[in-house]
Parts: C-alpha cells; sequence; structure tokens
C-alpha cells in the first residue's frame, strides 16, 4: 500500500505501535514477578479494622524493609470476597465469616481474633454524663423515646428531638449492637428495628463526626473510635474502658478479626504472627482497641 | 407576553390578478411605534427583554459566585492543612500523611483511563454519526449509551471487579482501573461527541465532498476539527469524573501505603481513595489534612482541564 | 480557512481527481461495489468495541440482578416497604421515591439556572466576561463528587439544620441541592455549545426582520438549539440518577418513605446510596447481592424512561423546525 499523505503513514504505524505496545508490557508485567510474591501483602475489608491496620502495618513494614503492604477499606465483605477470589492476601473483619462465605471458600477460611472491640453509645460531648439500662438503650434507638426531654433520657440535659444515627446493613459494629442491644440481630423482633429516620452512616467515624456536631444526635462507635469529642454512655453503670471490657463487666464487646485463605504462610503468616505478639498489641491498645493476647506491659510486671 | 411583532403589521391587501399593464398601488401606513394603543401591548419588547437580560445575567452571576464559594471554602480549610510534607513525601515514619504517590496514582489514572476512552468514543461516536446513519441499530445503541449514564460508579466498580479482574484474569490492577474508568467515562464521551459531530453544518461536509475530498478526509480534516470544541468538552467532564472516582476503583485495585507504581498489574494509590479512608477512619482533628487533599485533588484536576479548554480556545478560533 | 484544507484540496482537475482517490483511499475491501477503506475498518473496530462494552455491562447488571425476581418477587422487591438484608427484606420503595425526590429537586433547581447562565454566557455576554464565566463553569466540573459530599456535609447540612430548624440537615432538599450544583456544570457546557452551534444566518435574519435581540433567542435560537439543550438535560438526569458519592453523605440514609410523601425535609435514602453502603459487605452470590444489582437495574428503567422521554421531546420539537 502506497500512501501520498505522511500522516496517514504516521497514523497506521500509531495504530499498529499502541496496541503492539501495550500487548507486550503486558507480557513483561506478567513475566516479571511482581516484586517477588513473598514481599507483597495485600490486605482488604473492615474499615473499623482499617484503623488499627492503618497504623500496624507501618510499623511491621519497618522492621521488614522490601516489603510491601497494600492496605484497601472496602468493607468486611467485599474483604473475605477479595481472599476466595484469591486477589488479596488477609482479609480484615469485624465479623466472623459467615457459612455461605466458608462454604464458597471451600472451608478453607481461617480466622484470627487478633483484637477486641467494645461498642459504646455516645451523645454530644455537651451532654452531662448518661447512665443507661438496654431496655432504655433499646427503646432510645427504636424511636419509643423520641426526645431529649423525656425523663428517662433528661439527666443528660440535651434538648431537642432525639435523632439516632446507626451504622449500615451489614456492618459488623451493627450487627453486634443489635445482637446485644437491640435485642435481635436481624432486627424481625418486634422493638428491634430501629427508629424509622435513623441516620445510615457507613463507618463509625462519620457516625462520632454526626453526634460531635449535633446535640440531639445519638449513635454508637466502636471503642477505638471513641475521643473527647464526644461522651460515652454508661450502661447499668458500667463504662465503655479497656479494664472493664477486658474482666466483661462491658458486655456489648465483639472480635476482630484477620482471615486468610488457607493457613497463612511466609510473609502473611509474619504480619499475622506479629500482630499478637506483644508489640503488635500495643499497637492495637494504642489505636483505642483492646488487645486478646499480653501487650509488652503484660509481659513486664 | 404579547409580542407586537404580528399585531401591527401593514396592512394586507387582498390577492387580485394584476392585468398586463395595469399598476395597482398600494397603500400602508408608516407606523409609529409610540403612537400604537398602548393597552394591547403589555411591555415594550425592549423592556422586556432587559428584564430578561437581568435575569439571565444573575443566574450567571448566581454559579460564578457558587463557585467563588467553593474555592475560597477550599482554599482557607486545605491551607490550614496543606504542608510540603503532604504533597510531596510519600507515607513513613516522619510523615503521617504523605501523598506524593497517591498524586503520580492518579495522574496515571487519568492518562489512562482517558487515553483508552477517547479514541474508542470518538471513534464510535464518527461511525455513528457519520457512516451508519439512522436505522433501528443505531437507536439502540444510542439508548443503550444514555442509559449508562444513571449506572452508578460503584456498579460500574463490581463490573470491573468480575470482568476485568476476575475473568479476564488481569488481577487488581493499574490496567484493570484503566479498563473500568474507561468504561464509565465511554458514554459521555462517545454522547457529547455525537452531539459535537452533529453541529457541523451538512454545508461543510458537502462542500468538502464537492471539492473531491473522499468521505474519510471529510471527516478528518473538515467535521474533526469543527467538532473539536464540543469534543473537548466531552473530555473536560469526563476527566473530573475519572480522577475524582472512588467508588469505581475500591475493589479494581486502589490501595493505601504502596508506591506510586509497582507495575501495571500491581495495586496502586489514588487522591480520592486516601480521602474517602481519611474521611471513614481518620479522627476529625484531621479534617484540615483532608481539606488540603481534597484541594490538591482539585488543582490537579483543573490543571488537566486547564489543558483541555485550552485546546478547545485554538480549535474555537479556528472554526470560523 | 486552516492550513490543512489547503493541503488536501488542491484544483480539482478530472485527473488529479483520479489520482487522489486511488493513491489516498486504498480500499482494502470490495463487497460487490462497495469500497470500503481501511478508515472505516478502524473505525468499526473500535466502535464496536465501544458496543460491545455497553453490551457487556448491561448483561452482567441484568444476569445479576434478575436473579432477585425468582428470589425475592418483583411485586415484593419493587414496593416492598422494609429493606433488612439481615431479615431477608428488600423491598426497595423507600429508595425509588428518594432517588425520585432529590432528583426532582436537582433538576428542578439547576435546569433553569444553567440554562439562563449558558443562554447570557453564549448570546448576552461580552467576550471577556465568556472567557472567564465558561471555564469557572467548567472548573465546577473538576470538582470530585467526595469533594462536594465534604461540602454538603460540612457546610450545607447544617445550615439547611439551622434554617429550617430540623433535628437532621441531612434530607432530601440537601441532597438535591448538592446534585443540583453537580450537574449545573454540565447542563450549561452542553447548552452553551448547542447554542453556539445554531447559524449565525438564523439569527442575523430574525434580527434584520425587526425582532429584538431576546425575541430572537427566544423565538429562534433556542428552538433550533433544543436537541442540545434537551441532550445536556438528559445526560444530566442521568448523572443525577447514578450520583453515588454525595447523596451518601448529605441525604441521610435512613430507610424510610417521608410523610407526607412530598416532605423533602426528612432524611430519605436514594438508591444509589443504598447500594453504595452495601455492596462492600454483600457476599457475592448473596440474595443482597443479587439484590443490589436489582437496583440497578431500576435505575436503568428509571434513565430509560427519562431518555424516552426526552427523545420524544426532541423528535416533536426538530419537526417543526427542518431545514435551515
Amino acid at each position: 500500500m502506497s500512501f501520498s499523505r505522511k500522516r496517514d503513514r504516521l497514523v497506521i504505524i500509531l495504530i499498529i505501535l499502541i496496541p503492539a505496545a501495550a500487548v507486550s508490557s503486558w507480557f513483561l508485567a506478567k513475566s516479571v514477578n511482581n516484586v517477588g510474591e513473598t514481599h507483597y501483602i495485600t490486605i482488604e475489608g473492615s474499615n473499623t479494622v482499617f484503623k488499627i491496620i492503618d497504623t500496624t502495618y507501618k510499623a511491621f513494614a519497618e522492621y521488614h524493609p522490601g516489603v510491601i503492604i497494600s492496605v484497601t477499606g472496602s468493607g468486611t465483605g467485599s474483604g473475605i470476597t477479595a481472599i476466595i477470589d484469591g486477589q488479596a492476601d488477609i482479609a480484615m473483619a469485624s465479623r466472623p465469616f459467615e457459612d455461605t462465605e466458608q462454604i464458597a471458600a471451600n472451608g478453607s477460611l481461617n480466622a484470627v481474633a487478633f483484637a477486641k472491640d467494645a461498642i459504646t453509645i455516645i451523645t454530644h460531648a455537651s451532654a452531662n454524663p448518661l447512665d443507661l439500662t438496654i431496655d432504655v438503650a433499646r427503646a432510645i434507638f427504636n424511636g419509643t423515646i423520641s426526645d431529649w426531654s423525656d425523663p428517662l433520657v433528661a439527666s443528660a440535659g440535651l434538648t431537642g428531638e432525639i435523632q439516632v444515627v446507626v451504622r449500615e446493613s451489614g456492618s459488623g459494629t451493627r450487627d453486634a449492637f443489635n445482637e446485644l442491644v437491640m435485642g435481635d440481630s436481624t432486627q424481625i423482633e418486634p422493638g428491634s428495628q430501629y427508629v424509622n429516620d435513623a441516620l445510615q452512616k457507613s463507618s463509625n467515624q462519620l457516625i462520632k463526626d454526626g453526634v460531635a456536631a449535633n446535640s440531639n444526635y445519638v449513635g454508637y462507635i466502636g471503642l477505638g473510635y471513641l475521643d473527647s469529642t464526644v461522651k460515652a454512655v454508661t450502661i447499668d453503670g458500667v463504662a465503655p474502658t479497656l479494664a472493664n471490657v477486658l474482666n466483661d463487666s462491658y458486655f456489648i464487646q465483639r472480635e476482630l478479626f484477620l482471615i486468610t485463605l488457607g493457613i497463612p504462610v511466609g510473609m502473611v503468616y509474619e504480619f499475622i504472627n506479629w500482630s499478637m505478639s506483644p508489640e503488635g498489641q500495643d499497637l492495637v491498645l494504642e489505636t483505642g482497641f483492646i488487645n486478646v493476647a499480653p501487650t509488652t506491659d503484660d509481659i513486664f510486671t | 407576553m404579547t409580542d407586537t411583532l404580528d399585531e401591527n403589521s401593514p396592512q394586507t391587501n387582498d390577492e387580485q390578478k394584476l392585468e398586463l399593464g395595469e399598476q395597482k398601488t398600494y397603500s400602508f401606513k408608516i407606523l409609529d411605534f409610540d403612537a400604537l394603543d398602548k393597552r394591547k401591548r403589555l411591555v415594550e419588547p425592549k423592556k422586556t427583554q432587559k428584564i430578561f437580560f437581568t435575569m439571565l445575567a444573575s443566574s450567571a452571576v448566581f454559579i460564578f459566585l457558587l463557585l467563588i464559594t467553593f474555592v475560597l471554602i477550599l482554599l482557607i480549610n486545605g491551607s490550614r492543612g496543606i504542608s510540603f510534607k503532604l504533597i510531596f513525601m510519600k507515607p513513613g515514619p516522619e510523615v503521617d500523611y504523605g501523598i506524593r504517590p497517591a498524586i503520580i496514582g492518579t495522574i496515571l489514572l487519568i492518562i489512562g483511563a482517558v487515553g483508552l476512552a477517547l479514541p474508542l468514543g470518538l471513534a464510535a461516536a464518527i461511525y455513528l454519526n457519520e457512516y451508519a446513519k439512522g436505522g433501528i441499530l443505531v437507536n439502540i445503541i444510542n439508548q443503550g449509551i444514555n442509559n449508562l449514564a444513571g449506572v452508578p460508579s460503584i456498579v460500574f466498580g463490581i463490573f470491573g471487579y468480575a470482568f476485568f479482574v476476575l475473568a479476564l484474569g488481569i488481577g487488581k490492577s493499574l490496567v484493570a482501573a484503566w479498563l473500568t474508568l474507561a468504561c464509565m467515562i465511554l458514554p459521555t464521551i462517545i454522547r457529547t461527541s455525537q452531539e459535537a459531530l452533529k453541529t457541523v453544518p451538512r454545508d461543510f461536509r458537502e462542500g468538502s465532498l464537492a471539492l473531491g475530498a473522499t468521505k474519510w478526509q471529510t471527516i478528518r480534516h473538515v467535521v474533526l476539527p469543527a467538532a473539536t470544541p464540543g469534543i473537548s468538552t466531552g473530555v473536560i467532564l469526563s476527566l473530573g469524573r475519572a480522577a475524582g472516582e472512588t467508588a469505581a476503583i475500591l475493589f479494581v485495585g486502589v490501595a493505601t501505603g504502596i508506591p506510586a507504581f509497582t507495575g501495571f498489574l500491581s495495586r496502586f494509590p489514588a487522591i480520592p481513595f486516601e480521602l474517602y479512608s481519611m474521611a471513614v477512619s481518620a479522627p476529625s482533628s484531621t479534617r484540615n489534612i483532608q481539606w488540603a487533599i481534597a484541594l490538591i485533588l482539585v488543582v490537579l484536576v483543573f490543571g488537566f482541564n486547564l489543558s483541555a479548554i485550552l485546546i478547545r480556545n485554538k480549535a474555537e478560533k479556528q472554526r470560523i | 480557512m486552516s492550513q490543512n484544507q489547503t493541503e488536501t484540496i488542491e484544483e480539482p482537475t478530472i485527473e488529479s481527481l483520479e489520482e487522489d482517490k486511488s493513491t489516498s483511499e486504498e480500499s482494502i475491501l470490495e463487497i460487490g461495489k462497495q469500497k470500503i477503506s481501511w478508515q472505516k475498518i478502524i473505525l468499526m473496530l473500535f466502535a464496536g468495541i465501544s458496543v460491545i462494552v455497553v453490551i457487556l455491562i448491561f448483561i452482567f447488571i441484568l444476569v445479576n440482578g434478575l436473579k432477585v425476581i425468582p428470589e425475592v418477587g418483583f411485586i415484593k422487591f419493587l414496593f416492598g416497604t422494609s429493606w433488612n438484608p439481615e431479615a431477608d427484606q428488600y423491598g426497595i420503595l423507600h429508595g425509588i421515591i428518594g432517588t425520585v425526590m432529590v432528583v426532582l429537586i436537582a433538576m428542578v433547581v439547576a435546569v433553569p439556572i444553567s440554562i439562563s447562565c449558558s443562554i447570557y454566557m453564549s448570546e448576552i455576554a461580552p467576550q471577556r466576561i465568556r472567557k472567564i464565566l465558561k471555564p469557572s463553569v467548567e472548573m465546577l466540573a473538576s470538582i470530585p463528587s467526595i469533594v462536594y459530599g465534604f461540602f454538603g456535609l460540612f457546610i450545607l447540612v447544617p445550615a439547611v439544620k439551622f434554617i429550617f430548624g430540623l433535628p437532621t440537615g441531612e434530607n432530601a432538599l440537601s441532597g438535591g441541592l448538592i446534585l443540583a450544583i453537580m450537574v449545573i456544570p454540565t447542563i450549561v457546557s452542553i447548552t452553551d455549545d448547542a447554542i453556539r452551534a445554531v447559524p449565525s444566518s438564523f439569527r442575523e435574519a430574525s434580527l434584520a426582520l425587526g425582532a429584538t435581540k431576546w425575541q430572537t433567542i427566544r423565538k429562534v435560537v433556542l428552538p433550533a438549539a433544543l436537541s442540545g439543550i434537551t441532550a445536556a438535560v438528559i445526560l444530566a438526569f442521568g448523572r443525577a440518577i447514578g450520583e453515588t458519592m454525595a447523596v451518601l453523605m448529605v441525604a441521610g440514609g435512613a430507610s424510610q418513605i417521608p410523610k407526607p410523601f412530598f416532605n423533602i425535609l426528612v432524611p430519605v435514602d436514594p438508591l444509589t446510596a443504598i447500594i453504595a453502603r452495601e455492596l462492600g459487605e454483600a457476599a457475592q452470590g448473596d440474595t443482597q447481592f443479587h439484590a443490589l444489582f436489582g437496583i440497578a437495574i431500576v435505575l436503568f428503567l428509571i434513565t430509560f424512561v427519562v431518555n424516552l422521554t426526552g427523545d420524544l421531546v426532541i423528535k416533536r420539537f426538530t419537526k417543526k423546525f427542518k431545514g435551515a
């Protein structure tokens, strides 16, 4: 084929070159071991657990230079899906894996409980300390008590309509709260459903932001998110503290997991092992959650 | 509002056949505008125009003020959180929040996504508009493209995961994200390119063909340059979307804590994901940093858009 | 005229025409008498890929979403008032109402403002104002949706809460307003292009007949640009229907149907927010997974109806203005 126009020739070259370049780089990339498989750890899953991992992975990387750790908080469900599909190494989970998931994984899912979380009911920072029974707490969240002037909650000293803020369906935090406070994790039992106009947020941080900014809001978060911008509610006189969780007197608590497909090996094993070690458990504490294994303090006292 | 145009036209005479040589004189009145019956008109057209033009201008002013407000908010809040460390360093022992990898990652994402979608979309628009005119098939295709506009980005994300990551075996990677994002912006580019091609007057094409050019030459040298402004608009609108997308890349390989580029088939960082991760799990004391990241993202996208705008301006100048 | 054209188009003599044809457009295929050039083949290929992509996405959503009909039931899905995956309830009526509310608010607010602005920008504004205005509007388009979510959540929501004295500022109104701001650039840009594409001969003729500029715009330019304007509005509709991040953060996410149904000051849960919140948690192959894709199909249908209406509008109005 001859062409009178140089430009046409150029276009043809480009049209052949670009796909060729793409295909060859694809081959190249596939053949090159991605920085060595054992040195690339991919972690995906729960945003709640991400709060811990966001700190621990940096520390771990310091101890193991040359390891690249990629972390993505995209939801517990998608994390477990990712490891089942072989697309990630570790799943961060704020709930135990379900039967359907274990079936999909041919029974090879392996969960390590590496931290504990307590669920705290929170109010605006300006509120007086509030003590609730489980029944009253349930009444607030299912809308039976709808105004802060109600005698059962008036001691908080807040005004206005109560605005309930909760986590979205599928959240481990919500599941645990529903089971332990609302009385039914599936929320079928009468009285176990949230009030109609309850706002649903996709993370603990967002709930906390809302409660911190609005004096009439009430919500629940994981203990690791608790800070001075909000006030924690005591349940039957028991405050949500580390000690009370460890001695089980504060009973709205649950475990957080790192899940793998099969028994972890290599760097993945190192990471999980390290998370259970005193240094790792130190970091769990540091991020505000509760350790399940001895910390460095525990060992040396 | 009545229009004075039709009510006071000169009187028309009855149609009458003229005999040869006969001349007919027609009488008419020269209208005195001010003498026209004021009761028949509600408002003078010039006044109407003034009123409406003021209203139109005020919407423009409103939108402009909206932009200024946003920019100010971004700048004021963002400047509190911005620092050299944030922009130019990657996360590490001394650096709590460094988004240099994410910035590079986002740039790579944009280039790849638009680089894929633009040729494909433009070609599709050219083919649908210039070659395969009309017909039921074209209509169905157009319907499909339009309907895709309503699909939430997260659905594209899941599609990308199931198709590119799993089915095609590409894995969670930069390439998978390119493909997913390209799918997402493809409908916009096709639609706006189609509209741009439609606005090129038929005379342009016909004139060119009449001068002996072939169809392809016409398209390349006459139609496309004339349609460039509209096509650039489509690119501009899509760039912002591709750069700012979180949900679409969530399941196809975005991650935090990794270097900007570890391979075409490896995971990658991106600015909107950093923003999302922080909004969802970082304490509110970091809000300023979040605003700063938002500012950086907007500046980046605007940088890309600016170049598209400049290209369009140049093209507009060439078009008469 | 640009330099390119003088390159291509030389003085057409019979010989040069023959020559030109045979050297610059070599036909690869000859089906009967039809010569198909390589350019057309490449175009077809690329266009075909685009179309295949579009079809694939459709099929993917359909395959996963239609499963909701046997698993949940058509009526229960579309008209069920309770969405509670834990209890196996997948009714999305509140979601449909939520989407309709925020999209309607967004379009009602955005369309008049945008079209007014682009009329001003393209017909009335002096060049130097237009030079500032047009890039400004497009700058609005470059703000990512998550940043709009920030604006909405930290600025608009408290304002709405304060102005109306509500228990929460996260409601349909806030969602709709943020959406409106997000679609304004789309409508303005495309409408602007459409108006500028109206040949100046139209305007000149109208002005020559004695019409004022405004009359010209109203009766000549706008109707002529109607196809483009409708396309802009439809594109904006699509964007508003499919927008996720911003409504997720701003509309409240309450699984309820407002009482009364037009109350825009209570939190609602548009369909896209439901998907965004829960798709990350749903396990693939679950009923919840299928239900979320069922929602995507519903979004398709809503977009489809809107597009269809828009196309009918275009057809009806362009019939009146055929030919130059």
